[in-house]
């Protein structure tokens, strides 16, 4: 009964609150294009804790286990590698040659760093790793693989004890592949980003007036809307697509909680406009000067998709489309509308300032919480 | 791939592991890791032998199993649950079908409770219930699991079938915690202060278990001088209880005592939780010191880079906190959201709900806030937090307090 009440506390959490990491290692495997001979380079990286459960490295039982100790059983380490991790290609498995210990410090500790170059035979376009380090002492183990080749985009994926084996294709993505994939984090990312679309949508609002004193009478024909629609757009777009491409090659950075709050302002400044113009010709000039900001927020999502350095132009083209195309699909659905209300006395009484209203809080509360 | 949560992750694991360097160290005395001998490590050894000795004594088994569990839950390490799947792994099948080892079994849902495989666990305590209702701890857990998912009615279900078979003190502390989720706040909040009251000589880790929940119904009410003094206690009689420490943490956060966070948390940063919340009272410090912003800007990183991780490797684990960093501590909403929205389709306790609400209120997400009101209208949940931020006092608020 004991026993019973004394877990109580742990029976009715439940996560843990995690002090250590599970146990992990990182394998790397880099398939080379500028060597003819041994072209998949391997790295292994173990902890130090994890591999003294398959073996002792205290030899002389003091406690601690040195770098001295550790290099002295290199050939074991290598067998435990050698004999837990197989690559294989469609003609069997290759043998792990040239294979040297070093060590490396992460996070959580130093962790035992084998190299070693892959021999295969035959055509390695598409091979698989099969591993099996620890999993009979630690089922939470799981190894991170990170495969890498030229011309393809980094991929990691995990091995665990309910999946031990990983199939891996050396083809390159196609230029297409690459680019329509980016394209679609564009317009995904202006469908998520709210504070985008608010200023968007503040640019759009005032095109369907023209301001004659203080006086706000509804345009008659489309054509001008359209013109300084496409002005608008065409400013916004050229801004954020040179700082996107600034922040994209490191040659401008800025932190992410200041261009943050920057696109916070940025809406306040636009609704406010709207109520109390002070920009009364020529608003493309305030969406380029906003635009540019808008393009270091980008920047920073861009940059955590993973830009590949040998497709760099072309994945940076194709988020920028996407971006654009996002755009379009907010101005058709904001325009005629906004067109259609421009007669409408809710509209132009009520509709039109309190939605501004609201912009200004919104953007104001943003700015808040990202300078707080 | 499609999910650009799945880029960012894998971005930032390339980034810090790529950018690791090894090397040959030129010091052969180079010390590169403490061998723990401890009289638990040695207790561990000792019992693991034995089970490898006797690999059909299943006495062996569950003693090394049993003692694995306790060593993850006392150290904060799952290394040491990794251990005991390793060891049940190859036989619990076996003991499934037989129904011979219940108390393997309950190791077994311990383990994939754990692992936030609700699922297998649900089924295994299922099996266990139907075998023998001798352990009340079975029940405890599928409670625990329910409830955790939001299934207040099964919850309280398992609650009830502890009655005469637990002591009067856990059986209320069971039934008042999801009462109390489903609109019996105050009538629970007194009932287990008065239980508390009168078995205030029960097991001290019991009883920091009790406080807590507590602690957890004042804040609820808005006691807040109460909550205060039970997070207190229940931490000084279970000091190493992280997740106490962690409600508390927030709770300060939440009245803007970022002074007296960073002095509960200051020598217990070895978890993410921790720092986060330690991280976030520094933020909302204000300190000009270059020291303590050097020290802000380190310990968002080692968040990040630990969260990308933790992301790729575990999954789903540690999605609130993840969302509470990108809110308060990256200030990216949109991301923010993204991992609330992921984190509420698997778990649906309150402070889920809350981190949910918070980045949807911010972002104007007005369906999902409709769906947390519909939520908390069907549970007739009450909490004075969430409705400050369901009426946007939080606005007001929120310069205050920094978790609303």
């Amino acid at each position: 009964m004991k026993i019973f009440f004394m877990s109580i506390f742990w029976v009715m959490t439940i996560s843990l609150a995690q002090a250590h990491q599970t146990s992990d290692s990182f394998l790397h495997i880099n398939m080379r294009d500028d060597v003819s001979e041994h072209p998949i380079e391997i790295q292994w990286e173990v902890a130090i804790r994890d591999l003294q459960l398959t073996q002792n490295f205290d030899t002389n039982f003091d406690g601690a286990i040195s770098w001295g100790e550790l290099k002295r059983k290199q050939q074991s380490i290598i067998n435990v590698f050698s004999e837990n991790i197989t690559i294989s290609s469609v003609e069997g498995a290759c043998s792990l040659q040239d294979n040297t210990l070093l060590l490396e410090k992460h996070s959580d500790g130093y962790y035992a760093v084998i190299k070693s170059n892959a021999n295969c035979t035959g055509n390695i376009s598409e091979f698989d790793i099969n591993y099996n380090f620890l999993f009979d002492i630690d089922a939470l183990h799981k190894s991170l693989v990170i495969f890498s080749a030229e011309g393809t985009q980094m991929e990691t994926r995990v091995i665990s004890s309910s999946e031990r084996t990983l199939s891996f294709s050396n083809t390159p993505l196609s230029v297409i592949g690459q680019f329509s994939q980016f394209v679609k984090e564009g317009v995904w990312h202006i469908g998520i980003g709210y504070d985008h679309i608010l200023f968007l949508i503040c640019l759009l609002l005032p095109v369907v007036w023209i301001r004659k004193n203080r006086k706000l009478d509804p345009v008659t024909r489309f054509k001008p809307v359209l013109i300084d629609v496409v002005k608008l757009v065409t400013a916004f777009t050229l801004a954020h697509s040179i700082t996107l491409a600034l922040a994209s090659l490191n040659i401008v950075t800025i932190p992410a909680y200041i261009i943050e709050s920057l696109i916070a302002f940025s809406i306040i400044v636009a609704a406010t406009n709207n109520l109390y113009p002070f920009i009364k010709k020529r608003l493309w000039w305030m969406a380029f000067a906003f635009g540019l900001i808008h393009g270091f927020g980008f920047a920073n999502v861009l940059s955590d998709l993973g830009l590949n350095n040998e497709m760099f132009v072309i994945n940076l083209i194709g988020f920028n489309v996407g971006v654009e195309l996002g755009q379009l699909v907010i101005v058709a659905v904001v325009l005629p509308i906004i067109y259609w209300a421009r007669n409408f006395k809710l509209y132009k009484g009520i509709v039109y300032p309190a939605s501004s209203t609201a912009m200004v809080f919104i953007g104001g509360f943003w700015l808040i919480e990202r300078v707080a | 791939m499609k999910h650009p949560l799945f880029f960012i992750i894998v971005f930032f694991i390339s980034i810090s592991v790529c950018n690791a360097a090894p090397f040959t160290p030129e010091n052969e005395n180079l010390v590169i890791y403490q061998v723990e001998k401890t009289a638990l490590s040695e207790k561990l050894e000792s019992l693991r032998i034995n089970m490898l000795e006797n690999k059909t004594n299943s006495s062996d088994l569950e003693a090394y199993v049993a003692f694995s569990i306790n060593v993850a839950r006392k150290k904060s390490d799952p290394r040491y649950f990794g251990y005991a799947k390793a060891a049940l792994q190859p036989t619990i099948k076996q003991y499934f079908i037989s129904g011979t080892h219940t108390g393997l079994l309950i190791h077994w849902a311990d383990i994939m409770q754990f692992m936030h495989q609700f699922d297998e666990a649900e089924r295994t305590l299922q099996r266990v219930i139907n075998i023998s209702r001798d352990n009340p701890r079975t029940n405890l857990m599928l409670s625990a699991i329910y409830q955790a998912q939001g299934r207040y009615p099964e919850a309280l279900k398992q609650c009830n079938a502890l009655f005469t078979r637990t002591s009067m003190l856990v059986l209320t502390a069971c039934i008042t915690q999801i009462k109390s989720l489903t609109g019996n706040l105050k009538d629970s909040f007194t009932v287990l202060s008065k239980q508390v009251y009168r078995e205030s000589h029960s097991n001290a880790v019991n009883h920091a278990w009790v406080l807590s929940i507590l602690a957890e119904m004042s804040e609820r009410l808005n006691k807040n001088d109460q909550a205060a003094d039970f997070f207190t206690e229940s931490l000084r009689l279970d000091p190493l209880n992280g997740f106490t420490r962690s409600a508390y943490a927030d709770f300060l956060l939440d009245q803007g005592k970022y002074r007296q966070v960073k002095d509960i948390l200051s020598d217990h940063l070895f978890t993410d939780g921790l720092l986060l919340r330690y991280t976030m009272a520094d933020v909302h410090s204000k300190s000009n010191h270059q020291s303590t912003r050097q020290e802000i800007r380190n310990n968002i990183e080692k968040l990040h880079a630990n969260y990308s991780l933790s992301q790729k490797m575990d999954g789903d684990s540690h999605l609130r906190d993840q969302a509470i960093f990108y809110l308060y501590l990256k200030k990216q909403q949109s991301k923010a959201l993204a991992l609330a929205k992921s984190n509420w389709e698997i778990y649906k306790e309150p402070a889920d709900a809350r981190i949910l609400l918070r980045c949807a209120h911010l972002a104007g997400d007005e369906k999902t806030i409709n769906q947390l009101r519909e939520w908390k209208e069907s549970n007739r949940y009450e909490n004075a937090v969430w409705d400050q931020i369901m009426n946007m006092d939080g606005l007001s608020g929120y310069g205050k307090g920094t978790t609303l």
